[in-house]
């Protein structure tokens, strides 16, 4: 996996929060309590003198992780988030994904409109599927969230379009040219809480995290941030391919439900 | 890791994705397998291979068939990584090549020496936009010579039409490499292939990271330029795009030419957090700070070279460090698409910029029409 | 034994899986042995199906306590997930 220059992501996701501020009347942050939320917290905080100044939305079906609701708990406490939980219901799901999906989708919505929010910031990376891998930094939707990849605004240079189509909104993408291992060696360098789950307990551990109805731990010993970043540059293309290749399908698959809801 | 962004023009049928694939494949960036299941897939779904089949692990993805936009295969080798950015050709899709081109510093340009194929229209449109958005150094890489038998007067051939259509834009350009080769058969891709003999220079690879190990110049003594992005609290935000912020030096603000006192609040690389003393806070988004009043230009009416993919018109918006700005042009000629014109413009207020080869991040901006859809970009 | 409260509630949880009721296991969960969980689903096409799911609590040496709904029963018999209460416990990571 490529580690790339951590003071220049930085950089440039600080440039492109402080645009999405300056072109944005109402914004608001989703977080996951996941790994890749947490940092981009973190790094809206560099951004704006240590402080969180958009509503953190979290979209909660009822059954996430215990440790995911203490987790954001005590971090909200601790960085004065203006949290905003909004419920999503368990409904019944075309594509058997139940508990993400369109129902986390429905209540995004209704957020969204209840607090009128015209962008909403989100920790999506390229490198995590391919379908994100044509994202744009500042990716507009339509009132119904449709994405319309096959026409996307244009992005030159370092010019965000902020062209918002009838009620809709954009997403603001600071993560996306991030790869996982610059999310954990960026935890790493600047200390930023991490959900246990993420840590190896009696041989397992989550490399994803969905809520606990989808998501599958994964077999790994790796109980410090450190032992994270040794297994994942440890983990080769021809393994994934190889042996893991079941275990590498399930995690995209989780990816997907998790995403799927975006 | 330094990641070097690497824009590959060229026709599908010259053998784009079979180059990135290979590419891939010889640095063990992605396992043969993907390849190899990729490959499969495609054929099975009746799709021609592309690039993004090889990141596209799943179906449904492939279904999709989301080959619209710009893939971005990275690639380490050595001690660097390259993001090859792959550009769809379709002229109904140059919105995508442009975003993708943008942010590329250099470009591979792939050319197919089979007989009937060659250096097409399209290819050097894209060249030609490549190059106007700010890539100056292109490695033209001559592909399918194993269709010829590694033929020496048909490399040249390929070189000489290419270097005749680079002429008229040639002082733009600071680097020209030509690689001759076979992706299909990893000729000159990786390593140097015996069967091109006559062949003395080095593989694409090698070239490409020959030219990023020499490819940073530090200009020292550059004047300070702060572009302003907006405010928060009582702090301004802005991006350093020249020089470095030094204490208590005074800077002006510009285009309004108005002396003020920084106060660098906090820096993290190139984006900074200021105070400034002195001015009205309400009206500096979009501005800039400099501490040489003579480093930018300031005026309404700018004289561009520019792009219009569905024509010019006479009034529309350019997009100019994040701000659009309402625009006229007076142009008397052909009104077709994909067309370049070179004009002057007028803006509905004066702006602070440069030349595009002074400075770029002061010399370009992006065309939008009278309903706020991208048309195009032009270069000061 | 310091768990006979947290069976207690369990029990009355597994009756009437109310919010009084969730708020008095909350409290109750805190001073107990209960270190672990485990979340059981038989199946999750709605959130009726919540009800037929449970979760397992295990004591810090792995031994099974008792076992509790995951869901809450609101009022007008709406079904929410309610894996929240568990705040402060760890998945036990064993099937």
């Amino acid at each position: 996996m490529i580690e790339q220059n951590l003071k220049e992501l930085e950089e440039k996701g600080i440039y492109i929060l402080r645009e999405a501020n300056a072109r944005f009347k109402n914004i608001a942050v989703l977080w996951s309590m996941g790994k890749d939320s947490t940092a981009m917290l973190y790094l809206i905080r560099k951004a704006f003198l240590g402080k969180v100044p958009f509503p953190v939305i979290h979209i909660d079906n009822g059954i996430d992780f215990p440790e995911s609701y203490k987790f954001r708990d005590e971090l909200a406490k601790k960085w004065h988030l203006n949290l905003i939980v909004a419920k999503s219901e368990i409904k019944p799901e075309i594509s058997g994904f139940s508990c993400c999906g369109a129902n986390k989708t429905e209540a995004l919505k209704k957020v969204l409109k209840d607090h009128k929010f015209d962008a909403l910031i989100v920790s999506i990376r390229r490198d995590e599927h391919s379908v994100r891998a044509k994202e744009r930094i500042f990716s507009p939707r339509d009132k119904n969230f449709k994405w319309n990849y096959k026409d996307q605004p244009a992005e030159l240079w370092d010019d965000y379009s902020s062209k918002i189509e009838n009620e809709g909104h954009v997403r603001i993408h600071p993560l996306l040219d991030w790869n996982e291992i610059d999310i954990w060696n960026y935890i790493k360098k600047e200390h930023i809480p991490v959900n246990p789950l993420y840590f190896s307990r009696n041989g397992f551990r989550y490399r994803s995290l969905g809520c606990t109805h989808c998501t599958v731990p994964i077999k790994s010993s790796a109980k410090t941030i450190d032992d994270i970043i040794k297994e994942l540059k440890v983990t080769t293309i021809e393994e994934r391919a190889g042996r893991e290749q079941d275990k590498e399908k399930e995690y995209v698959m989780q990816k997907l439900r998790a995403l799927g809801y975006m | 890791m330094d990641v070097y962004k690497i824009v590959i023009i060229g026709d599908k049928d010259a053998g784009k994705s079979t180059l990135i694939g290979e590419i891939a494949t010889l640095t063990k960036s992605v396992s043969e397998a993907r390849i190899n299941e990729a490959k499969r897939e495609s054929k099975k779904l009746g799709k021609e291979f592309e690039p993004a089949f090889i990141l596209d692990a799943f179906k449904e993805e492939r279904e999709k068939g989301l080959t619209i936009d710009t893939t971005t295969v990275e690639i380490p080798y050595k001690d660097v990584a390259f993001q090859f950015i792959d550009v769809p050709g379709h002229e109904s899709l140059i919105k995508n090549m442009l975003t993708g081109a943008s942010n590329a510093e250099m470009g591979v340009v792939i050319i197919s020496a089979k007989q009937g194929e060659g250096l097409t229209r399209e290819t050097k449109l894209h060249i030609k936009l490549a190059n106007m958005l700010g890539i100056d150094k292109f490695v033209f890489f001559i592909n399918k010579m194993d269709t010829n038998g590694y033929s020496k007067e048909k490399a040249i051939e390929i070189w000489n039409e290419t270097h005749k259509f680079l002429l008229p834009f040639i002082n733009d350009i600071k680097y020209i490499g030509f690689v001759p080769g076979s992706a299909l058969n990893g000729d000159n891709i990786l390593k140097r292939s015996r069967k091109i003999s006559w062949y003395k220079g080095d593989s694409l690879m090698e070239r490409l990271y020959g030219l990023v190990k020499n490819g940073k110049k530090i200009d020292k003594n550059m004047p300070t330029i702060i572009t302003l992005q907006g405010t928060f609290e009582d702090k301004i935000f802005g991006k350093i795009i020249s020089g470095d912020i030094k204490q208590n030096k005074v800077y002006y603000l510009m285009p309004d030419n108005k002396k003020v006192f920084i106060k660098l609040y906090e820096k993290n690389g190139k984006s900074v957090s200021l105070k400034i003393s002195n001015f009205n806070k309400s009206k500096i988004e979009n501005k800039l700070l400099t501490d040489d009043k003579n480093s930018v230009l300031v005026s309404d009416l700018i004289n561009a070279k520019m792009f219009f993919i569905r024509g010019p018109e006479k009034d529309f918006y350019i997009s100019f460090l994040g701000r659009k700005y309402k625009a006229t042009l007076n142009y008397k000629g052909n009104k077709k698409k994909l067309l370049f014109v070179n004009e002057a413009i007028k803006l509905e207020e004066k702006i602070a910029y440069q030349n595009f080869n002074k400075i770029k991040e002061l010399g370009r901006f992006a065309i939008y029409d009278k309903n706020l859809n991208f048309n195009g970009f032009g270069i000061i | 034994m310091k768990n006979n409260e947290i069976i207690k509630i369990a029990d009355l949880l597994k009756k009437e899986p109310n919010e009084a009721n969730w708020e008095k296991f909350a409290k109750a969960i805190k001073k107990s042995g209960v270190k672990y969980y485990r979340i059981v689903y038989v199946s999750l096409k709605n959130a009726e199906d919540l009800t037929k799911s449970y979760a397992e609590l295990f004591d810090a040496k792995g031994k099974l306590v008792t076992k509790v709904p995951i869901f809450k029963r609101g009022n007008g018999k709406k079904v929410e997930g309610a894996t929240i209460y568990l705040k402060g416990l760890l998945n036990i990571n064993k099937w």
